[in-house]
């Protein structure tokens, strides 16, 4: 089996990115072949993305969120697929999406569309893992995370499903969801909203603010 | 006032909506985002830290973003592309964070974003095309997580290749009432 993983955010030391990393690690340890690509640089060289994409038995697509689903260029990269079907031959295909927001069903659509994608174009859908709170990463390792090893335990879960050419269900990642009573996450936005507003205080009194 | 932007993949449905708007007195501005370029957002944090709610880069969202933000509601008229927007809707929905206030907020026991600062967002999604199975229901879902990360209001509409006029009254009267 050859893997094409593919970065699909615009920043190539992001959190999309470090996902990706690790899923390349997890396949190459267990000895599958694979390419890794980002895709904002790769959509400039169509040639080379769909002949990549050609090779490939399995496409695993890691991304950012984006107001609940991928970014744009995703709906390129989907569509410029879709018009190079010599390129297509029934691929398994994986997701990734990760977004700020904790909740799944907030980054969740990116992973219908692929489906959906998957469905229309002759390929094999095979699940996908949602991660949130990525943006508090900013490509950091999971132990950054306040539930990084439950995250960390099934990525790995995924990662082998991917290894074995299994389908990964859903209930892996809502099993890695971080949940906390309402009056968590109250303290929680508390707690942002006053880094949010110490920063708008520093940019108002000139003061460098920390990226 | 509406603000109505529309990919013309998607059959003129949006000038033909903004015709229905005027029919029933409300009073709509119309973008076909044929000619419009709103280069893609990088996540270089601009927006968030150096200079909230400004884009780090100069094109066509410099006019569409205040639009949007004084509108008292938005539409969306999309083709549906595997359940969700076309690309060139999907470039302008990218940026929706500069129109929108970066706090947290806390309801129905889940974390969302702050909204449109001020006044409650309306956001109505038309998707229009024929679709797959499941599409629409892919492409409405969408739309109301949308909706409810910014503490909005509105809802997704589904219309046919064709976006009949029935429909496109159906959908001017509930945009109308918002």
């Amino acid at each position: 089996m050859n893997a094409l993983i593919v970065n699909m955010s615009p920043r190539a030391k992001g959190t999309s990115a470090m996902l990706a990393g690790m899923c390349v690690s997890h396949l190459e340890r267990g000895g599958v072949p694979v390419e890794r690509l980002d895709l904002y640089p790769a959509l400039q060289d169509p040639a080379m993305l769909y002949a990549a994409v050609g090779r490939a038995d399995a496409l695993v697509l890691s991304g950012p969120c984006y107001i609940n689903t991928y970014p744009a260029e995703v709906t390129a990269f989907l569509q410029g697929m879709a018009a190079h079907p010599d390129a297509l031959h029934g691929q398994r295909l994986y997701g990734m999406i990760q977004g700020g927001m904790p909740t799944a069903h907030t980054h969740e659509s990116g992973l219908r569309q692929l489906e959906l994608f998957a469905r229309k174009c002759g390929l094999t859908y095979m699940g996908g893992f949602v991660m949130g709170m990525g943006a508090m990463l900013d490509g950091a390792p999971l132990d950054k995370l306040f539930n990084g090893k439950t995250v960390k335990r099934k990525l790995d879960a995924f990662f082998d499903h991917i290894q074995r050419g299994e389908p990964s269900p859903r209930q892996l990642y809502l099993d890695a969801q971080f949940k906390l009573p309402a009056i968590g996450w109250r303290l929680l936005a508390l707690a942002a909203n006053h880094s949010i507003n110490a920063q708008r205080r520093a940019l108002a009194a000139g003061k460098p603010v920390a990226q | 006032m509406v603000f109505i932007m529309a990919d013309e993949q998607a059959g003129g449905a949006g000038a033909k909506l903004r015709d229905r708007l005027a029919s029933k007195g409300v009073q709509a501005e119309y973008v076909s985002l044929e000619n419009v370029e709103v280069r893609p957002c990088r996540n270089c944090g601009y927006c968030s830290k150096k200079n909230p709610g400004h884009c780090a880069v100069r094109d066509d969202g410099d006019w569409i973003y205040p639009k949007i933000a004084a509108a008292d509601a938005v539409v969306v008229v999309t083709p549906v592309v595997f359940g969700g927007y076309s690309f060139k809707v999907k470039r302008v929905l990218d940026k929706l964070g500069l129109v929108m206030d970066s706090h947290y907020a806390v309801r129905h026991g889940e974390l969302v974003k702050g909204g449109r600062p001020g006044r409650r967002f309306r956001l109505f999604a038309v998707g229009v095309g024929a679709l797959a199975d499941g599409e629409g229901e892919v492409f409405s879902t969408l739309a109301r997580e949308t909706i409810r990360i910014v503490q909005g209001l509105g809802g997704a509409f589904l219309a046919g290749p064709e976006a009949d006029g029935r429909l496109l009254d159906e959908i001017a009267s509930e945009v109308a009432k918002a």
